[in-house]
C-alpha cells in the first residue's frame, strides 16, 4: 500500500515535470540554450492564473489568461534576449537566462508581494477519490491527466502537422531545413509558445495543489529541468518524458525510503553525475 | 580605518580571490563551472575544522587549499569526459552533492554548521592584510599564467579544443591543471571566509554563491583578470553601493546580468577598447 | 507606495545617522530582502511600532529612542559587515537580531568582542548564546519546544505513537533532538521520521509515509510556507490524525491551509488570544501597515524591544556593561510573547509555554504546556 502511494505520487509528479520542462527540451533542441528562465514562466503562469481565478471565479478563464501571459512572455524572452546572442559562446545565453530568472522572480515579489498568493476557492481542496482502501488526491489525477493530454496533443502536432514536421526538420538539420523553405524563425516562436503554455498549465496545477504560489515557486523545475534535458537527450521529447517519469518516481521513493539520511538534491545529483559519466552526451539522441 | 572598512576590504578581497579562481577555469580554459561554491566550501570546512581543533589559521589555510585542489582534480577528470553544457550541468550537480552531503554529515556539524572558530590572532587589520596578501598572490598568478605558455595552451583549448589537440597540446593535462589550480584558490578563498565569518553552515555554499561567482566573472569580463577583479569588487559592494535601491536590488542585479550579456558580452573588461573605438579616428 | 517611500527614507537616514547625539540608538538587523523577506518585514514593522510606543510615552531615560535597521539578507557574510559597521559607528547601545541563525551567530562574536549587548530575538541555534556574556536570547529554544511537545503528547494528549516531520535546518534539527531526548522517559515512540528542505512544497512521499505509519499524533516542525502546503496535503490525502506543530504560528499558514488548518495545535504561541492588554492595539497597528503575515515573528520582535527597554530603564544609564547586567537580572517581565520569568546563567529565557489551536480560522489559546528542559 505504501509503495503504491509512493508510486502514485511519483507518477503524478513525473507527469508534471514532463509538462513543466517540455519547453526547455524544445528550446534546447532548436537553439542549444539552457533556457533556465523557463522556470519564471511556470511561476508567471501560476501567479496570473491564481490571480485571475480569484478575481473572476472561473478556473478556465484563469488558465487561459495564464497561458496567454506565459506565451507572450516566452516569445518576448526569445525576441529580446536570445535572438541577438545566439552566436555567442553558450555561457552568454545561459547567464542572460539566469539574469532574466532573477529579474522576473524579483518582479513577481514586487508585484504580487513576497508572501505570494493563495487560491480563494480551491476546487481540489481536500478532494480525494476513494476506491476501497485506496484514496488518491484528485489533484494528482488532474496533474497526470492534464500532462498526458497536453503532451499527446503536442506529440500529435509534432508528428502529423506541417509545423511539427518543420520543427523536427529544424532540430535535426537547421541549415538544410531552412534551404527547403522552412521558416526557422516561425518554428522557434512556435517552440517557445508551446513550451511556455505547458509551463503555465503546470504552474497553475502546482499552485492548486499547494494552495500557494510564491515568487520563487519556479525553482521546483529550474534545476530539475536541466537534469531532464540531459537525461532525456538533446531535444528528444519522448526521452524527456521518460526521464521526467523516472525522476519523479526516483524522487518519490528516494525521499520516502532514505529522506532522513540523504539529502534529496544529493540523490538526484549522484544519479545525474553517474549518468553523465556513463553517457557523456545524455541517454537519448535527438530523433529525426 | 574602522573595523567596518576593514571587514568590507576583507570580504571584497575574499570574493576577488574566489572570482579570479573561477576565471582560471572558466575564462582562461573555457570550462564552464556552475558548482564552484563547492570548492570554496571545501576550503572553508577544512580550515574551520582545523582552526576549531586548535591549528593556527596560517597552517590551516594551505591544507584547505590542498584538499580543495584535490577535489578539483577529481572534477577535472569529469571535464575530460563531458563538455560544454553537459560539463556545466555536471558541475552544477557537484555543487548540490557537496551541500547535500555536508547537510547530513554529523562529523561536519550537519545543519548546525561549525561554530567556535577562534580568531586568527592577527587582529582585524592583520586579517585584512592577510586577505590582501592572498589577493596579490592570486592576481599575480593569474596574470602570470595567462601570459606564459600555459595561458596560451588554456586559451587554445578554450577557443577550439580539437584544433588545440591537433597542434599537439595535451588538452587533458591543461584542463586538469586549470581545475586543480582554480579549485585550490577557491579553497583558499573559502578558508579566508571561515576565518572572516567564524561560523559556517552548509547553506552558504549553495547554487546561488556559484552563480554569484559566475556573474562576477562574466560581468567583469571572462578571461580578463583585471576585469574579473572589477566584477568581484562591483558585485561584493553591490549591497553597499546600491543601498539607495533598497527593495529593488535583486531586480537591478538581474537586469544588470542580462544587460551585460546583451550589450557587452566581454564585460567591464571590454569597455576600454570600446571607448578607444569611439574616440579613435573613424 | 507611500510605505515604500517612508521605508526608503528610514533606511537612508539609518545610514546617515542624522540623529541628535542625545538620542538612544538601538541597532537591528533582519532579512528585509531575500528568502525570509516576509519575516524580516514583520519584525521591522513590529520593532518600529514598539519603539514608537516608547517614544510616545517619553522615551527612555528622558531621551528619544532611535532605531537603526540593517538588511542582512539572511546571509552570514552580510551580517558580519553590518555588525562591524554598527560596532565601528559605536553609536548603538544595544543590538537586536530579528534574523535566522546563520547571520545571527556570525554577528554575535563581533558584538561580544565589542561588549555590545545583543539580543537574538528569533534565531534558535543553540551556540548563539554560548558566544559570550553579552549575547541573550529572546525566544524559546528549539530543543525546549521539541522536548516539551513530547511531554505534552504523553501527559496531556495521552498518546504514544508519533510521526515527526521537520525542516532540514538548525531549527528542525533542534526540535528533533529535543523531542528524542525527552520521549524515552515519557513512553513516547517514533513510528516515522521525515525531513524536508527549505524549498520543499511537494510532500507526496512524506504523506504516503504518514499514511503507512498510522500514528496517534503527527508532529510538524517548520515554517508557514512549508507547513501550509504540508498540512493541506496531509488532510487532502484523507489522513485525520491530530497534528501538533512548532513554528507555524503565522496567519499565512491558516490562509494557505484553510479548512485543513482547523484543529492544528501550535506549540509556544498565544496566537490571537494573547492576554497582554496592549495586544489589540499592537495588532491594529500591524494591520494598518498590512503586516499581519507572520504575527508570531512580530510578537517576538516586539518582545526583544520590551526586554531591551526594561533593561535600559533599570540600568538607569546608557553604559553597555550596566545594560548587560540589567538584562541578566531581568525578572517577571510582561512582554508581547508572554511573561519572561528570568534568564538562565546561559542567558536563555525561562518562560511558560502556551499552546494554541486553530479554530474558525484563528489561533485560539489552549492552555499551557509543561516545560521540559534539556540536561545541562
Amino acid at each position: 500500500m505504501y509503495y503504491v502511494d509512493l508510486l502514485i505520487s511519483g507518477v503524478a509528479f513525473g507527469c508534471l515535470y514532463a509538462m513543466a520542462t517540455m519547453g526547455l527540451t524544445l528550446v534546447y533542441g532548436l537553439l542549444r540554450i539552457l533556457h533556465i528562465a523557463h522556470a519564471a514562466l511556470f511561476t508567471l503562469g501560476a501567479f496570473v492564473g491564481v490571480w485571475v481565478f480569484n478575481a473572476s471565479g472561473s478556473l478556465i478563464v484563469g488558465l487561459i489568461v495564464a497561458i496567454l501571459a506565459a506565451v507572450v512572455m516566452g516569445c518576448l524572452i526569445y525576441r529580446l534576449i536570445y535572438e541577438s546572442i545566439l552566436s555567442q559562446p553558450p555561457y552568454v545565453p545561459l547567464l542572460a537566462s539566469l539574469g532574466v530568472l532573477i529579474f522576473l522572480q524579483d518582479g513577481f515579489r514586487i508585484v504580487f508581494g513576497e508572501e505570494g498568493l493563495t487560491v480563494r476557492h480551491n476546487p481540489f481542496y481536500m478532494a480525494n477519490f476513494t476506491i476501497g482502501a485506496f484514496s488518491i488526491n484528485v489533484i494528482y489525477i488532474v496533474m497526470a491527466g492534464g500532462a498526458l493530454i497536453s503532451m499527446a496533443v503536442l506529440a500529435f502536432f509534432a508528428n502529423y502537422s506541417r509545423h511539427g514536421i518543420a520543427w523536427r526538420a529544424t532540430v535535426s538539420r537547421p541549415l538544410l531545413a531552412a534551404n527547403f523553405g522552412v521558416n526557422v524563425i516561425q518554428v522557434r516562436y512556435a517552440a517557445f509558445a508551446a513550451g511556455s503554455a505547458l509551463a503555465a498549465i503546470a504552474g497553475v496545477l502546482v499552485a492548486l495543489m499547494n494552495n500557494l504560489v510564491e515568487p520563487h515557486s519556479g525553482e521546483l523545475i529550474s534545476y530539475k529541468g536541466l537534469a531532464i534535458i540531459v537525461l532525456g537527450g538533446l531535444g528528444n521529447m519522448q526521452g524527456a518524458f521518460i526521464a521526467s517519469l523516472v525522476l519523479g518516481i526516483a524522487e518519490s521513493f528516494g525521499i520516502g525510503l532514505a529522506g532522513r539520511y540523504v539529502d534529496r538534491d544529493a540523490i538526484a545529483a549522484v544519479a545525474l553525475i553517474a549518468t553523465l559519466m556513463i553517457f557523456p552526451n545524455g541517454i537519448g539522441r535527438a530523433r529525426t | 580605518m574602522t573595523g567596518y572598512h576593514l571587514s568590507l576590504i576583507s570580504l571584497t578581497g575574499i570574493m576577488i580571490v574566489f572570482a579570479v579562481s573561477l576565471n582560471m577555469i572558466m575564462g582562461l580554459c573555457g570550462q564552464v563551472s556552475l558548482g564552484h561554491a563547492a570548492f570554496y566550501g571545501v576550503g572553508a570546512y577544512v580550515t574551520a575544522m582545523m582552526s576549531a581543533g586548535g591549528v593556527p589559521t596560517l597552517y590551516a589555510l594551505p591544507v584547505g587549499m590542498l584538499i580543495a585542489g584535490l577535489m578539483g582534480l577529481i572534477v577535472g577528470f569529469a571535464s575530460l569526459r563531458v563538455r560544454d553544457d553537459f560539463l556545466a550541468i555536471t558541475t552544477l550537480a557537484v555543487g548540490f552533492l557537496f551541500v547535500g552531503v555536508v547537510r547530513k554529515s554529523r562529523a561536519l556539524g550537519g545543519e548546525f554548521g561549525i561554530s567556535g572558530i577562534p580568531e586568527s590572532g592577527l587582529g582585524p587589520a592583520g586579517d585584512a592584510f592577510l586577505v590582501a596578501f592572498c589577493v596579490v598572490l592570486t592576481v599575480a598568478l593569474s596574470v602570470y599564467l595567462s601570459r606564459n605558455w600555459t595561458g596560451l595552451a588554456f586559451r587554445s583549448i578554450s577557443a577550439n579544443e580539437e584544433a588545440a589537440q591537433t597542434l599537439g597540446i595535451n588538452s587533458a593535462h591543461y584542463k586538469l591543471l586549470a581545475f586543480c589550480i582554480g579549485c585550490a584558490l577557491a579553497g583558499l578563498a573559502g578558508g579566508l571566509y571561515a576565518n572572516y565569518a567564524r561560523f559556517i553552515v552548509p547553506g552558504t555554499f549553495g547554487f546561488s554563491l556559484s552563480i554569484t561567482a559566475a556573474a562576477m566573472v562574466v560581468i567583469g569580463g571572462i578571461g580578463s583578470t583585471a576585469g574579473v577583479v572589477a566584477g568581484a569588487v562591483l558585485l561584493t559592494l553591490f549591497p553597499e553601493i546600491f543601498r539607495f535601491l533598497g527593495d529593488y536590488r535583486m531586480l537591478v542585479y538581474g537586469a544588470l546580468l542580462v544587460g551585460v550579456m546583451l550589450f557587452q558580452p566581454k564585460g567591464l573588461a571590454g569597455i576600454p577598447s570600446m571607448v578607444r573605438r569611439w574616440a579613435g579616428p573613424r | 507606495m507611500m510605505r515604500r517611500i517612508v521605508f526608503l527614507t528610514a533606511m537612508l537616514s539609518a545610514c546617515a545617522v542624522t540623529s541628535a547625539p542625545a538620542d538612544i540608538i538601538i541597532g537591528m538587523h533582519a532579512p528585509l530582502t531575500g528568502f525570509a523577506a516576509v519575516d524580516g518585514k514583520s519584525a521591522r514593522i513590529a520593532t518600529e511600532i514598539a519603539i514608537g510606543k516608547i517614544n510616545a510615552a517619553g522615551g527612555l531615560l528622558g531621551q528619544k529612542v532611535q532605531l537603526q535597521v540593517f538588511d542582512d539578507q539572511g546571509q552570514g557574510a552580510q551580517a558580519v559587515t553590518i555588525a562591524n559597521k554598527i560596532v565601528s559607528d559605536n553609536a548603538a547601545i544595544l543590538v537586536i537580531a530579528d534574523s535566522y541563525s546563520e547571520p545571527t551567530r556570525a554577528a554575535a562574536s563581533i558584538f561580544q568582542a565589542a561588549k555590545m549587548p545583543y539580543i537574538s530575538a528569533v534565531a534558535s541555534h543553540p551556540d548563539i548564546t554560548k558566544v559570550g556574556n553579552y549575547v541573550f536570547r529572546g525566544s524559546q529554544l528549539g530543543e525546549v519546544q521539541g522536548g516539551s511537545t513530547a511531554v505534552h503528547i504523553a501527559k496531556a494528549l495521552k498518546k504514544s505513537k508519533v510521526s515527526i516531520v521537520t525542516v532540514d535546518n538548525d531549527y528542525g534539527s533542534s526540535l528533533l533532538n529535543g523531542f528524542k531526548a525527552a520521549m524515552g522517559a515519557q513512553g513516547v515512540t517514533l513510528v516515522g521520521e521525515y525531513s524536508f528542505t527549505m524549498a520543499e512544497r511537494q510532500f507526496g512521499s512524506v504523506v504516503a509515509g504518514l499514511r503507512r505509519d498510522n500514528a496517534d499524533v503527527i508532529y510538524i516542525g517548520g515554517y508557514w510556507f512549508q507547513g501550509g502546503p504540508l498540512v493541506s496535503q496531509i488532510r487532502a490525502a484523507g489522513i485525520t490524525t491530530p497534528i501538533i506543530s512548532s513554528g507555524l504560528a503565522a496567519q499565512q499558514f491558516i490562509k494557505i491551509a484553510g479548512p485543513a488548518a482547523e484543529g492544528v495545535m501550535i506549540v509556544d504561541a498565544t496566537g490571537d488570544d494573547n492576554a497582554n492588554p496592549e495586544y489589540p492595539a499592537f495588532r491594529a497597528a500591524l494591520r494598518a501597515q498590512e503586516a499581519e503575515a507572520n504575527v508570531f515573528f512580530s510578537e517576538i520582535a516586539h518582545t526583544a524591544v520590551d526586554i531591551a527597554a526594561n533593561a535600559i530603564r533599570r540600568a538607569g544609564s546608557t553604559d553597555r556593561e550596566k545594560i548587560r547586567d540589567a538584562l541578566a537580572s531581568t525578572k517577571d517581565l510582561r512582554t508581547m510573547y508572554g511573561t519572561l520569568a528570568s534568564y538562565t546563567s546561559g542567558r536563555e529565557i525561562i518562560q511558560r509555554m502556551p499552546l494554541s489551536i486553530v479554530k474558525d480560522g484563528k489561533f485560539a489559546a489552549s492552555g499551557e504546556m509543561e516545560i521540559w528542559l534539556p540536561a545541562p
